[in-house]
């Protein structure tokens, strides 16, 4: 049977997984943007109600992912570098209740369907009036400060960092 | 445009500068206004962009990240290349669907530049309650238009 989604109140916190800063080659860091949605994808993030031990288990969470990654990394002869770092977070009504100039926006849903935990924001355009890329880059931008600060997280050494 | 993404910066010396030189197209760079510093912060932006073609970078835990596209890619470079000493870099990052993300900050100002093939998408403002989006506006890699210097803060 389907899980049936839940209504995500606003005051809800929703956690986003970051990973790895790439780094220009004297060390800085270049804008960050925790959100991309590729190809109109919407991106993933965690509903911290149902993660069992609060933000402890949503960084255990991204470190199983890192492990995950690397390994994948390794069997594709690729360097195993990929780096969680901590999440960043943010209410839920906060988010909803972005609208750029033109009326565009993200939607919070809640996708059970990949583990009762996962929310989606989606691209939520106003009706009848085209989005352009200014305002899915302006929407990343708006995202990048709603969530805030980063709650920084270093993963138990894993042995991989050597090769990294 | 001329292509600006051959990777040449492994062959580069401190005293190849200035940088751009060679293609003869750089009035950015002048005897009267040249500063180490801002050259190099320039040379790192585009030795950015040039790598994120090849190598996508992502925040996120996808493991295909998008890769910014040439034609983009150029365009920013020709971009951080033209822009005057006397106006602030920006922040960059690839927007994940081949474009890129150029970003400024200022205490009083703040812009967003978007980089789609040869085409600059200006917005004054983002996320702001004024913001305000330009029309888009064709970069031939030579002269920024007048609108968007008008919009950056000065260094």
């Amino acid at each position: 049977m389907p899980a049936e989604r839940e209504e995500i109140e606003p005051q809800e916190l929703l956690d986003r997984h970051v990973f790895h800063p790439p780094m220009f080659p004297n060390g800085k860091i270049p804008f960050s943007t925790f959100f991309e949605f590729p190809s109109n994808q919407c991106e993933s993030v965690v509903w911290r109600k149902y993660v069992e031990g609060g933000l402890p288990s949503v960084h255990r969470m991204g470190c199983e992912r890192q492990a995950t990654l690397r390994a994948r990394q390794l069997a594709n002869q690729k360097k195993p570098d990929k780096t969680y770092i901590g999440v960043a977070a943010a209410a839920a009504g906060d988010i909803r209740a972005y609208r750029n100039l033109q009326g565009h926006g993200v939607a919070v849903v809640h996708e059970p369907k990949e583990g009762h935990h996962r929310v989606h924001i989606c691209y939520d355009p106003a009706p009848g009036v085209p989005m352009t890329r200014s305002d899915k880059n302006e929407i990343k931008l708006k995202l990048v400060k709603i969530f805030g600060g980063l709650d920084r997280h270093d993963c138990p050494d894993d042995g991989l960092t050597e090769a990294a | 445009m001329v292509s600006l993404l051959r990777d040449d910066s492994a062959s580069r010396t401190w005293s190849d500068w200035p940088p751009g030189l060679v293609e003869g197209n750089s009035p950015s760079i002048t005897a009267s206004s040249y500063d180490p510093a801002i050259e190099r912060t320039r040379l790192q932006l585009i030795s950015a962009i040039r790598d994120w073609t090849r190598n996508p970078i992502t925040w996120s835990d996808r493991d295909d990240p998008v890769p910014v596209e040439n034609l983009s890619a150029e365009t920013g470079i020709a971009f951080i290349r033209r822009l005057p000493s006397d106006r602030a870099f920006p922040k960059i990052a690839p927007d994940g669907d081949g474009g890129l993300m150029l970003v400024w900050e200022g205490r009083e100002r703040k812009t967003l530049v978007s980089v789609d093939r040869v085409m600059l998408l200006l917005v004054s403002e983002p996320g702001r309650g004024n913001s305000h989006h330009f029309r888009p506006l064709r970069f031939d890699g030579e002269a920024i238009p007048a609108i968007v210097l008008e919009h950056l803060p000065p260094r």
